[in-house]
C-alpha cells in the first residue's frame, strides 16, 4: 500500500517538474520563449527602463545563469538586472529563485521580458540548459515536420545552374518589392517524398534582397542539400504556372541535414 | 505674406550688433553659454532654433549592424513626450511580433516595444507607417505583415509602451506601401491608409481606406478614377493628407505609359480632395475636379503635372532605387493651402524633386517653389505658424565618393526664401550590395509638425563622426567619436558601420 502511494506521489512529482502553474508542459515554455534564465528576485514593484511604469506586474531580477538566450545581438547578461512581466502579479518575493521562460518585450538601455512560465531551480544549471536544449531540438523537429507534410515534394540534390527567370515570370509584377525571380535546376539525387520522373527540377527562387524576400532561401550554383517543394500561388506568376518554390527558411536545409529529414518525413 | 518673408528672415539672421561694446557684452554670454553646454550637445543653437539629432539604436542593441531603414514616426498631438517610430529592425530576441521604438521623454531616449504581430527575424515588418490619434492616446499603424507577402494589418494600441500586442483592426491581401494619418473628431479617431492594391480592376491600384472610427471599417475607396488604357498599375505611394474640418486630399503617381526605356514610366502626379471625412458611401475622393475640356478632362482629380518620367525598380541615386517618392501636406489652420512635392526624372542626371503650393484646395497649382536635382525621399509638413517644412535626401558629389544629405528646409513665404538646416552628411558606402538591396534609405522617411515644432525621422550611415552632424548628433547606441568606430555591448568589440534611424526635432521659440 505504501509503495503504491509513494508511486502516486513520485509520479506527481513528475508531472509538477514538467508543467508550470499555468500547466504549459516543459516543451511548451521552451516553444513560447526566447530567453531562459536562472534569476533572483530584487525588487517588487520596480521596471529597469525608464519608458515602463512600474506596476505590481513588473520584478526586477538579477540574471544568474543564462540557460538559453538569443543568438547575434544579445549578449550575456549574467549579473545584470532585467525587468520582468509577471503572468501573475504577487506570486514571488524578494530573494526568490526561479528559472524564468520569458518573450522579448523592450530593449533600451536595460531589457525588460514577459514572462511565459517558471519553474524551480534545478540543483545544477547544466541539467536545465540540457532539458532546454533537448526540448528546442523537439521543437525544430516538430516545425520541420510540419512543413515536410505541407511539402508536396522533397529532393535531394545539387544545384547545376542557376539562371534568370523568363522575362514574363521575372518581370511578372511591379512592385517596390520585386523579386526578380530566377530559376535554380536541381539534379535530383533522391526522392524522399512525392514523385517527379525527370532526372532534374527547375525551382523558382527570389533573388531579391528586398525586405519582403530576403528570408527567402537563395540558391547558388553547386549548392548541394535538400528541397521542401510546393507550388505556390504568387502574385505576378501566370495563374497556371509550374514552378517549384521554396520560399520558406525550412524548406531548404544543407547536405548534412538528410538524415534528420529521412527520419522526420512522411 | 510680407511678415512672413520679414520673420523667415529673422529666422536665417546671423547676430549683428550695432556697436562693439554691445557685440563684446554678446560674446562674453555667448563664451558663458560655451563653457556651461557640454561640448557634445545634442541640442545646438541655430539663432533661437533649436535642433535635436538623436541615434535611435538603443544600447543594448549596440551590436546590431542591419539595414534599419525606411523609417516613420508618430508624435503624440495630445502629449508630445510620446513618440513612436518603426523602421526595418527586426525583434531582437526573434520572437513572434515586431519591434516599435518608442520614447517617452520627446525623443531623447528610446527603446525598442515588440508589440506588432508578425515579425520576420531580418527586418521585422515589410513597409510600416504609424501615427496617434490626435487627442486620443491611440496610436495606429498600417504594416505589411513581415510574416507574409503583401498582406496589410491596420493596427492600434491604446498604450503604446504596454507589452500587450497591437490589435488587428482591418486585413487585406495584395496591398503594397499602406501609408497611415489619423485624427481626433469629437472624441473619434478617423484613420486612413492609401496604399496600392494590386488586385484593383483595371489596374486602378491607388486605394484609401477608410474604416472612419477605426473599429468600423468602410469599403476602400480606388481613387484613381481616370480609365487606364496603358500599364497594369499605378505607383505603390499613395499619401492621405488631413484637415480637422474634414477635408482630406490624397495625392498619387498615375502611371500612363510603360516602358519607353527600362524601368521608366510616363506619370501623372494626381491631387484628389473629399471634404466630408471621405464618408460617403458613393463619390468619395471626387471633390476636386478638372474643368472640362479642352481645358481639362471633367474627371475627379486633378493631375498636378502630366507625362513625367519616373524611373522605377532601378538604382538611380548611388545605390539608391527613387521610383514613387510622393508627398503632400494641408495647412492645419487653412484647408485650401496645401503643399505637394515628387521626384521624376528619367535618370541621376535628371532625377530632381519638385515642390508647388495650391490655395484653392487643390484647383489649381503654382509652377515649381523648389526644385531639388539628386535628392529623393520628400516628406512636407505645415506646423500651426503656417510653416512649411521639407524633409529630403539629396546625393552628392561623384561615384565612388558620393554622400547623402539629409535636409531639412523651412520657409515662410512659399520658398521665396528659405532656411536649409543640413542634419546629416555621410559617405553612400552602407546598407547596400550586390544582391540587389537596393534601397539603403528606404522608400521614405517622415517629417511631421506638432504645433510649431517639426520632428522628423530618417535613415543614414551610422558612422560616428561629429563631422557628419552639422547640428551635433546624440548615440544610445556604445560608440567612440575619437576612433571613430561603433561598439558591441561590451563597449570594446568594434561594429561594422550600417544604416540607422535617427531622430530629430527643429523648435523654433520665437512667435510669428
Amino acid at each position: 500500500m505504501y509503495i503504491r502511494y509513494l508511486l502516486i506521489f513520485l509520479g506527481l512529482m513528475v508531472l509538477m517538474d514538467t508543467r508550470d502553474a499555468a500547466g504549459a508542459s516543459f516543451e511548451e515554455l521552451v516553444e513560447q520563449s526566447q530567453f531562459v534564465f536562472k534569476g533572483t528576485v530584487t525588487k517588487l514593484n520596480a521596471a529597469t527602463l525608464p519608458q515602463i511604469r512600474a506596476t505590481a506586474s513588473t520584478i526586477v531580477v538579477k540574471v544568474d545563469e543564462v540557460v538559453h538566450a538569443p543568438p547575434a545581438t544579445m549578449e550575456d547578461y549574467r549579473g545584470k538586472e532585467v525587468t520582468v512581466l509577471l503572468e501573475r502579479p504577487g506570486t514571488v518575493r524578494t530573494g526568490e529563485q526561479f528559472v524564468f521562460f520569458t518573450r522579448s518585450w523592450m530593449l533600451g538601455s536595460s531589457i525588460a521580458v514577459r514572462e511565459v512560465g517558471r519553474t524551480e531551480p534545478e540543483s545544477d544549471v547544466s541539467i536545465t540548459r540540457r532539458r532546454v536544449a533537448e526540448a528546442h531540438a523537439t521543437v525544430a523537429d516538430n516545425k520541420l515536420q510540419n512543413r515536410l507534410t505541407d511539402a508536396e515534394l522533397v529532393v535531394a540534390g545539387r544545384v547545376s545552374a542557376v539562371r534568370p527567370a523568363p522575362e514574363n515570370i521575372r518581370r511578372g509584377s511591379v512592385s517596390e518589392h520585386d523579386p526578380d525571380w530566377w530559376e535554380a535546376v536541381i539534379q535530383i539525387e533522391s526522392v524522399l517524398k512525392g514523385q517527379i520522373n525527370e532526372p532534374s527540377l527547375v525551382v523558382l527562387f527570389p533573388s531579391s534582397r528586398d525586405v519582403m524576400w530576403e528570408s527567402a532561401p537563395k540558391f547558388r550554383e553547386g549548392e548541394e542539400g535538400t528541397w521542401l517543394l510546393r507550388r505556390e500561388r504568387m502574385r505576378g506568376l501566370p495563374p497556371t504556372h509550374e514552378y517549384f518554390t521554396a520560399l520558406n527558411p525550412r524548406d531548404f536545409h544543407s547536405k548534412d541535414q538528410i538524415d534528420r529529414i529521412k527520419r522526420l518525413v512522411r | 505674406m510680407t511678415f512672413f518673408r520679414h520673420s523667415e528672415a529673422r529666422l536665417r539672421a546671423t547676430p549683428q550688433f550695432p556697436n562693439a561694446k554691445k557685440a563684446k557684452r554678446y560674446v562674453g554670454l555667448l563664451a558663458a553659454l560655451a563653457i556651461v553646454m557640454p561640448a557634445s550637445s545634442s541640442v545646438c543653437a541655430q539663432g533661437s532654433i533649436a535642433v535635436t539629432v538623436v541615434n535611435m539604436i538603443p544600447q543594448q542593441l549596440s551590436g546590431e549592424s542591419g539595414t534599419d531603414s525606411e523609417p516613420n514616426l508618430a508624435v503624440n498631438p495630445a502629449n508630445p513626450q510620446h513618440i513612436a517610430a518603426s523602421a526595418f529592425t527586426p525583434d531582437p530576441m526573434g520572437g513572434a511580433h515586431a519591434p516599435i521604438y518608442v520614447s517617452t521623454d520627446g525623443g531623447q531616449s528610446w527603446a525598442l516595444n515588440s508589440i506588432v504581430p508578425g515579425n520576420d527575424p531580418r527586418t521585422g515588418t515589410h513597409d510600416i507607417t504609424l501615427r496617434f490619434g490626435s487627442t486620443s492616446n491611440v496610436l495606429y499603424a498600417a504594416i505589411q505583415r513581415g510574416d507574409a507577402t503583401n498582406v496589410l494589418s491596420v493596427l492600434r494600441t491604446n498604450d503604446f509602451t504596454s507589452a500587450n500586442p497591437m490589435t488587428q483592426l482591418v486585413r487585406h491581401d495584395s496591398v503594397d506601401q499602406p501609408y497611415l494619418e489619423a485624427i481626433s473628431v469629437a472624441g473619434t479617431d478617423r484613420v486612413y491608409v492609401g496604399y496600392s492594391d494590386l488586385t484593383a480592376a483595371a489596374g486602378t491600384t491607388a486605394t484609401v481606406d477608410r474604416p472612419l472610427n477605426a473599429a468600423t471599417p468602410a469599403a476602400p475607396v480606388h481613387i484613381d478614377m481616370r480609365q487606364r488604357t496603358t500599364c497594369h498599375s499605378g505607383a505603390p505611394s499613395i499619401r492621405p493628407a488631413i484637415h480637422k474640418s474634414g477635408t482630406i486630399y490624397a495625392a498619387f503617381f498615375r502611371w500612363t505609359r510603360c516602358g519607353s526605356a527600362p524601368g521608366v514610366y510616363h506619370t501623372d502626379v494626381v491631387v484628389v480632395r473629399d471634404d466630408h471625412f471621405a464618408a460617403s458611401l458613393t463619390g468619395a475622393f471626387t471633390a476636386l475636379r478638372e474643368q472640362p475640356a479642352p481645358v481639362g478632362d471633367g474627371m475627379p482629380g486633378v493631375r498636378v503635372a502630366t507625362d513625367r518620367l519616373v524611373p522605377f525598380g532601378v538604382r538611380t541615386l548611388g545605390h539608391q532605387k527613387v521610383g514613387s517618392r510622393i508627398s503632400i501636406a494641408v495647412d492645419p489652420y487653412n484647408r485650401k493651402r496645401v503643399y505637394l512635392a515628387w521626384g521624376d526624372g528619367a535618370n541621376a542626371a535628371s532625377y530632381a524633386l519638385y515642390v508647388r503650393r495650391s490655395t484653392d484646395g487643390g484647383a489649381t497649382w503654382s509652377n515649381n517653389l523648389r526644385v531639388i536635382p539628386s535628392a529623393t525621399n520628400p516628406s512636407l509638413a505645415i506646423n500651426s505658424r503656417g510653416r512649411v517644412g521639407f524633409l529630403y535626401q539629396k546625393l552628392t558629389g561623384t561615384a565612388p565618393n558620393q554622400r547623402w544629405e539629409t535636409h531639412l528646409e523651412r520657409t515662410d513665404d512659399a520658398f521665396a526664401t528659405h532656411t536649409d538646416l543640413i542634419l546629416h552628411h555621410a559617405p553612400d558606402t552602407v546598407g547596400h550590395d550586390n544582391g540587389r538591396n537596393d534601397v539603403p534609405l528606404g522608400d521614405y522617411n517622415q517629417l511631421l509638425a506638432v504645433r510649431r515644432d517639426f520632428y522628423g525621422i530618417f535613415s543614414g550611415n551610422n558612422m560616428p563622426n561629429n563631422a557628419n552632424f552639422p547640428h551635433g548628433v546624440k548615440y544610445q547606441r556604445h560608440v567612440d567619436f575619437v576612433t571613430q568606430k561603433l561598439l558591441a555591448v561590451d563597449n570594446a568589440t568594434e561594429v561594422e558601420p550600417s544604416i540607422d534611424p535617427f531622430f530629430f526635432k527643429v523648435r523654433d521659440s520665437r512667435r510669428r
